[in-house]
């Protein structure tokens, strides 16, 4: 970056948090060669990054409300909003070896790693709420896993009485779990997130769309697309007869299967159209 | 389909599974080496800013990891309302419509113009040195060329520039957003 720029940022980044000094030299040093969104911030998280205390109060003072305010829409009743706040605080206090060390020779401090391409409060408050969220799935609920055999033996539940029958599917039920894997797998990562965004999450077509950069009808489009791949991917690795009987149960399939994915929500209907 | 796989209900059940087997796969697993403000990025649509990379892995993790669509969904309720969008992002098809308006009316205008341009025409008049009539070629000639009958319109002119300004804002490439 430009020597002149840099440090008409720094004088810009002093002028907005005048309690917090920080060498022009530390900055550029910090700064690199990116060009954050917002510079100012970054001289702030940097300057408490390297245990400036000053910058510190500085982020308590200006951001702790600001946050707390939108933690309190939302906030977990084992956690109240102001835990949170606290709880991201000491996260960010956290030693990080890896992201260097300060002139003292003590490692910087984990905020270091933030890279000003949002607010710092915004950082903050996804802090706050990755926090929260890890916390109660940890508690609620261990890793799941549903494996193979799982599904095997959901299909073998009304087939039990036959042996022959019984070991059909439950090679079926390998073929088609590794076909359907591999699908989504090989799935581009924007069809994968909308996917499972819209009718895993409830996402709204719009908000799923924006985080990719969509505009709704694109989002619509890609959707379709991503159903159709995935399906087209299935037949593929699948191949066979394929007739209008097979696709309609096909379709149906697909259908029940959004369905089931989907969180029950009373408000409204899990998913806005149907798959396949 | 081969012969093994038929049309039965208990083929949805085994692909309901699979599915969720796939879209599950990290569920559970450590958030420890989350970047946290990527999230952040995504979660306020700028997903674009993130190098390509990390916004594609980023993307299927939370494909694969529904507390991760969760804490996005949260996330988007806490500071999608940050974004303030410039004028300059106004939905695509509203400026194209403009665009096309813009388009028709300025061909409009230009053939109306084009239509009214007097034509040119001679006038017997009487010479008043000789006494002796004479012809008067183009007495209501247009001044110059079309082009430039048009160019001295005003309002052919602002359609123009519109035309112009709003082509260039309707179909100008934008970075992908593959990921």
């Amino acid at each position: 970056m430009v020597a002149d720029h840099v440090q008409q940022l720094w004088q810009t980044a002093q002028a907005t948090w005048p309690k917090v000094s920080w060498p022009l030299e530390a900055y550029r040093s910090h700064l690199g060669e990116a060009s954050p969104t917002h510079p100012e911030d970054l001289y702030v998280a940097g300057a408490a990054g390297h245990r400036i205390q000053l910058a510190w109060s500085a982020i308590d003072e200006a951001y702790r409300m600001m946050v707390i305010h939108r933690l309190e829409r939302s906030a977990r009743a084992d956690l109240e909003a102001e835990d949170l706040w606290s709880e991201a605080l000491a996260r960010m206090m956290r030693d990080d070896p890896e992201s260097g060390m300060t002139e003292e020779g003590v490692p910087v401090m984990h905020i270091a790693r933030y890279r000003g391409l949002t607010r710092l409060p915004w950082h903050f408050l996804a802090t706050a709420r990755t926090i929260a969220i890890d916390r109660h799935r940890k508690r609620e609920r261990g890793p799941r896993h549903v494996s193979a055999e799982a599904a095997a033996e959901v299909a073998d539940t009304s087939q039990q009485d036959d042996p022959a029958l019984l070991s059909s599917q439950r090679e079926l039920a390998d073929v088609l779990t590794d076909a359907v894997v591999k699908a989504f797998e090989a799935l581009e990562a924007r069809h994968q997130f909308l996917l499972a965004a819209i009718y895993r999450d409830g996402l709204g077509k719009a908000d799923a769309g924006a985080v990719v950069g969509l505009s709704p009808w694109q989002t619509s489009r890609e959707l379709r697309k991503a159903e159709e791949q995935l399906r087209l991917q299935v037949q593929h690795m699948v191949p066979g007869q394929w007739s209008p009987d097979t696709r309609a149960a096909w379709d149906r399939g697909w259908r029940l299967c959004w369905n089931r994915l989907a969180p029950p929500d009373p408000d409204k209907g899990a998913f806005s159209e149907g798959a396949a | 389909m081969n012969a093994m796989i038929h049309p039965d209900p208990i083929d949805h059940e085994v692909v309901i599974s699979a599915l969720r087997d796939a879209m599950q796969r990290q569920a559970g697993a450590s958030w420890d080496d989350l970047n946290i403000e990527s999230m952040a990025v995504l979660a306020q649509g700028r997903g674009d800013e993130l190098p390509p990379r990390e916004r594609a892995l980023l993307l299927k993790r939370i494909a694969s990891d529904p507390d991760l669509g969760r804490l996005l969904k949260e996330l988007r309720a806490d500071i999608g309302d940050t974004i303030a969008r410039p004028a300059i992002f106004v939905p695509r098809t509203a400026i194209r419509l403009a665009w096309a308006a813009c388009l028709v009316a300025l061909v409009t205008v230009g053939v109306i113009r084009l239509g009214d341009t007097p034509t040119t025409r001679t006038v017997e008049i009487l010479d008043s040195g000789s006494g002796q009539a004479v012809f008067l070629d183009e007495l209501q000639e247009s001044n110059g060329s079309t082009l430039s009958t048009l160019a001295g319109d005003p309002i052919f002119v602002s359609l123009l520039v519109g035309v112009v300004l709003l082509g260039a804002g309707a179909f100008w490439p934008r970075r992908s957003s593959n990921s």
